[in-house]
C-alpha cells in the first residue's frame, strides 16, 4: 500500500511539473502585465517602469522566471504580485473559504445522490423515478450563475417579505465579523447555505444517475438475490448488500468531478460576492498577475490529484477485490 | 471484404429477428431513437431554435445592436422580450446570443470529437508506452478546473469578429479529453476482436484499421459523447460569458446578457429571465436528444423503456 501510494506521487510529480510549465507559459504569453502602468496618463517615468520590470521579473528570461518561481514555491516565496500584495499571506484564507464551500457541496450532492439514486433505482420507472430524472435533467441543463442568481433574488424577496436576515446573500461572513466562537460559527453557516445549495444542485444530477443505473445492475446480481431468498429483509439487503457495492465506483466519480467542482465554485462564490478563490482567479486573470494565477492553479491543482488519490485508496480499502500493483 | 461489412455487436437483424427484411443499422437507430418521443420533440425544437436564431435573427427588424427609442420597456407586440435600459431589442439580442453559443458548442463539439475519436482511438492501438504517454498527456488537461484554464486563455482574445471562433478553440483544447478516454477503452476491447486480426492478416496499417474498422464501429459511443459536449460547450460558453472571459460587447451572447442584467431581476425581470430560459431551453434539448441517441445506439439495453 504504501509502496503503491509512493509510486504514485511519484507519477504525478511530472504531470504537474509539466503542467504547471505549460500554464507559466501561457499566463507569461497571455498579455504583458505592466500593460495599466504603460497606458498611464500622464506617462509614468522610465525608471518606475524599469523598476517595475525589474521586480515582476519581467527582465529575466521565460525559463529562469519559471525556475526562479518553482524553487521559490518550496521556500515558501510564491513570486512577486502585480497588486504588490502577498500572494501567500492572500490565498491561505481564500483557500479555507472556497473549500469549506467545496466540501460542504460534496456532502450535500452525495447525500442527494444516494436519496434520489436509490429511491428511483427501487421504484424504477415509476412516477417518482421519471419526476427525479426529468428533474436531473433540468438541473444538469442549468447554468449556475443563473440558478445562483436566482436563489439569491428569491432569498432577498424572503428577506423583505419577513422584515429580518433570514438568509445572508452576500459575502462568505459579515464585516466585521462577530466576535466570539459559536457566533462566528452561525455567522459562516448563515452565509454558506445558498452557495452550497447551488454548488450540490448543479452538481448532484450526474451522481444520482450513476448510484442509480449500478444500483439497478447491482439488485440483479445474484448475490443480492441469495440474500433475497434467504429470506432477509428488503431494507437489510438494499442498504447492507446493494448500497455497499453500488457505492464504491461512486468515489471514483466524484474525485473525477472535483476539478468541476472547483469551477463551479467560482461561478458560485462570483455571484454572491465571496473573498475566496472565485475573486482570486479571476481578478488575478484580469490584471495578467502571473504568479497570483500560479498560486491558484498550482493549489488546485494539487488538491485534485491528492483528492483522486485518496479515492482510488479508498476505493482499495472498500473493495477487498482490488488489488493496487 | 471487411472494408464493407463491418461486423456490429448484436448485428443487425439480432434486434428485430421477426423481422423479415434485414435492416441497416443506421435505419434501426432512426428508428429507435423516434421511439424515445422526448427525445425526438427535443430535436425538433432545437431545429426551430437553430431557425429561429440564425434565419429569423437576420430577417427580425432590429439588430442586436441597433439603438431604439424605446427605453427599458416590458415585453410587447413591438419588442417581444422587451428592451434593456439603453434602449437595445432584448428579442434581437438574445437570438444574436443563441446564434454566438450554438456556433461555439457545434464547433467545440467538431473540433474535440474528431481531435479525441483520433487520439483515443491511436493511444488504444498501439498500446504500451505510446499509450501512457499520449493518456498522460490526456489526464494533464482534466487536473485543472477547466474555467481558470479557459479564462486565462480568452483573456486577450480580441473582441468581436473571430473572437467566438478562438472561444471554441480554447473549449475544445479542454473537452476532447472526454472523448478521447472513452474511444480508448472502446478500442482497447475491440481491438481484441476477430474482425480487427483479419484486417491486419490482409495486411491493413494502423490508420487504415483506426479510419475504416474501429471508428465505425465506435461511432455510436462518439456520437453520444459529443451530443453531451455540446450541451456542455453551451453552458461553459455562457459561464466564461458571464465572467468577463467569453464572448465581449459590442458583440453579445446569452450569458452575458444573463451578466448585464443580473441586477435588473427584480425591477425588470424580462431582462434576466428570457436570455436564462434560452440557455436552459437550449441545453436541455440537447441533453435530451443525447439521452435518445444513447438509447438508439445502444444494442445492448432491452426495450422496457418504450
Amino acid at each position: 500500500m504504501l509502496a503503491y501510494v509512493l509510486r504514485r506521487l511519484l507519477h504525478t510529480i511530472p504531470i504537474i511539473l509539466v503542467g504547471s510549465f505549460i500554464t507559466f507559459v501561457m499566463v507569461s504569453a497571455s498579455g504583458d502585465p505592466l500593460g495599466d502602468l504603460l497606458a498611464k496618463q500622464p506617462p509614468v517615468s522610465p525608471a518606475i517602469l524599469a523598476a517595475e520590470r525589474h521586480r515582476l521579473r519581467l527582465d529575466l528570461p521565460l525559463l529562469e522566471q519559471y525556475w526562479r518561481w518553482l524553487t521559490g514555491i518550496f521556500r515558501g516565496d510564491w513570486g512577486p504580485s502585480v497588486t504588490r500584495v502577498d500572494i501567500g499571506h492572500e490565498i491561505w484564507p481564500r483557500l479555507l473559504v472556497s473549500v469549506r464551500l467545496v466540501v460542504l457541496a460534496v456532502l450535500l450532492a452525495l447525500l442527494l445522490a444516494l436519496v434520489v439514486g436509490v429511491i428511483s433505482a427501487v421504484r424504477q420507472y415509476s412516477w417518482v423515478d421519471y419526476l427525479f430524472t426529468s428533474a436531473g435533467f433540468l438541473l444538469l441543463s442549468m447554468p449556475a450563475f443563473w440558478l445562483a442568481i436566482l436563489l439569491k433574488q428569491q432569498a432577498i424577496d424572503v428577506n423583505e417579505a419577513t422584515g429580518s436576515t433570514l438568509f445572508y446573500t452576500v459575502g462568505d461572513a459579515s464585516i466585521p465579523p462577530p466576535t466570539g466562537f459559536w457566533p462566528t460559527v452561525s455567522d459562516i453557516a448563515g452565509h454558506i447555505v445558498l452557495p452550497t445549495i447551488v454548488l450540490a444542485l448543479t452538481t448532484f444530477a450526474p451522481w444520482s444517475r450513476f448510484v442509480r443505473s449500478s444500483m439497478v445492475e447491482v439488485q440483479q446480481s445474484d448475490y443480492v438475490r441469495l440474500a433475497r431468498a434467504k429470506g432477509l429483509p428488503r431494507r437489510t439487503v438494499l442498504v447492507r448488500h446493494a448500497l455497499r457495492t453500488a457505492l464504491i465506483p461512486l468515489t471514483t466519480v466524484v474525485a473525477m468531478d472535483l476539478a468541476v467542482l472547483f469551477s463551479g465554485a467560482v461561478i458560485t462564490e462570483t455571484v454572491f460576492q465571496w473573498r475566496g478563490m472565485g475573486s482570486f482567479l479571476l481578478s488575478a486573470v484580469r490584471d495578467k498577475d502571473i504568479y497570483a494565477v500560479m498560486a491558484w492553479l498550482l493549489l488546485v491543482s494539487v488538491i485534485v490529484v491528492l483528492f483522486n488519490l485518496v479515492a482510488d485508496l479508498l476505493y482499495a480499502v472498500l473493495d477487498r477485490r482490488i488489488r493496487l500493483g | 471484404m471487411a472494408e464493407t461489412t463491418h461486423p456490429v455487436p448484436g448485428g443487425p437483424g439480432a434486434q428485430d429477428s421477426g423481422d423479415p427484411v434485414p435492416v441497416s443499422r443506421a435505419r434501426l437507430v432512426v428508428r429507435r431513437f423516434l421511439r424515445h418521443r422526448l427525445a425526438t420533440v427535443s430535436l425538433v425544437l432545437f431545429v426551430l431554435l437553430v431557425l429561429l436564431a440564425f434565419v429569423g435573427g437576420a430577417l427580425w427588424h432590429y439588430g442586436y445592436d441597433t439603438f431604439t427609442p424605446d427605453n427599458s420597456q416590458p415585453p410587447s407586440a413591438a419588442h417581444p422580450f422587451g428592451t434593456d435600459a439603453t434602449g437595445y431589442d432584448l428579442f434581437a439580442q438574445v437570438l444574436r446570443g443563441t446564434q454566438r453559443s450554438i456556433e461555439i458548442a457545434l464547433f467545440v463539439a467538431a473540433a474535440s470529437g474528431i481531435f479525441g475519436s483520433v487520439w483515443g482511438a491511436a493511444a488504444g492501438l498501439y498500446g504500451g508506452r505510446v499509450d501512457t504517454l499520449m493518456m498522460r498527456v490526456a489526464d494533464l488537461v482534466l487536473i485543472f478546473p477547466a474555467i481558470a484554464v479557459a479564462a486565462v486563455l480568452a483573456n486577450n482574445v480580441a473582441t468581436g469578429g473571430q473572437g467566438w471562433l478562438l472561444i471554441g478553440v480554447v473549449l475544445a483544447a479542454l473537452t476532447w479529453p472526454y472523448v478521447a478516454r472513452l474511444v480508448r477503452g472502446l478500442v482497447l476491447s475491440l481491438r481484441e476482436r476477430e474482425f480487427i486480426a483479419a484486417a491486419r492478416t490482409f495486411g491493413a496499417g494502423s490508420w487504415r484499421i483506426i479510419f475504416r474498422h474501429i471508428l465505425p464501429n465506435a461511432m455510436g459511443t462518439i456520437v453520444v459523447a459529443v451530443t453531451i459536449i455540446v450541451a456542455v460547450a453551451i453552458l461553459a460558453e455562457t459561464a466564461l460569458s458571464f465572467i468577463g472571459f467569453g464572448v465581449r460587447a459590442p458583440d453579445t451572447s446569452l450569458g452575458l446578457l444573463v451578466s448585464q442584467n443580473q441586477s435588473a431581476v427584480s425591477t425588470r425581470p424580462w431582462l434576466f429571465y428570457f436570455p436564462g430560459l434560452f440557455i436552459v431551453v437550449i441545453a436541455l434539448c440537447v441533453n435530451f436528444i443525447g439521452d435518445g441517441l444513447r438509447d438508439a445506439f445502444d444494442n445492448t439495453r432491452s426495450r422496457s423503456r418504450t
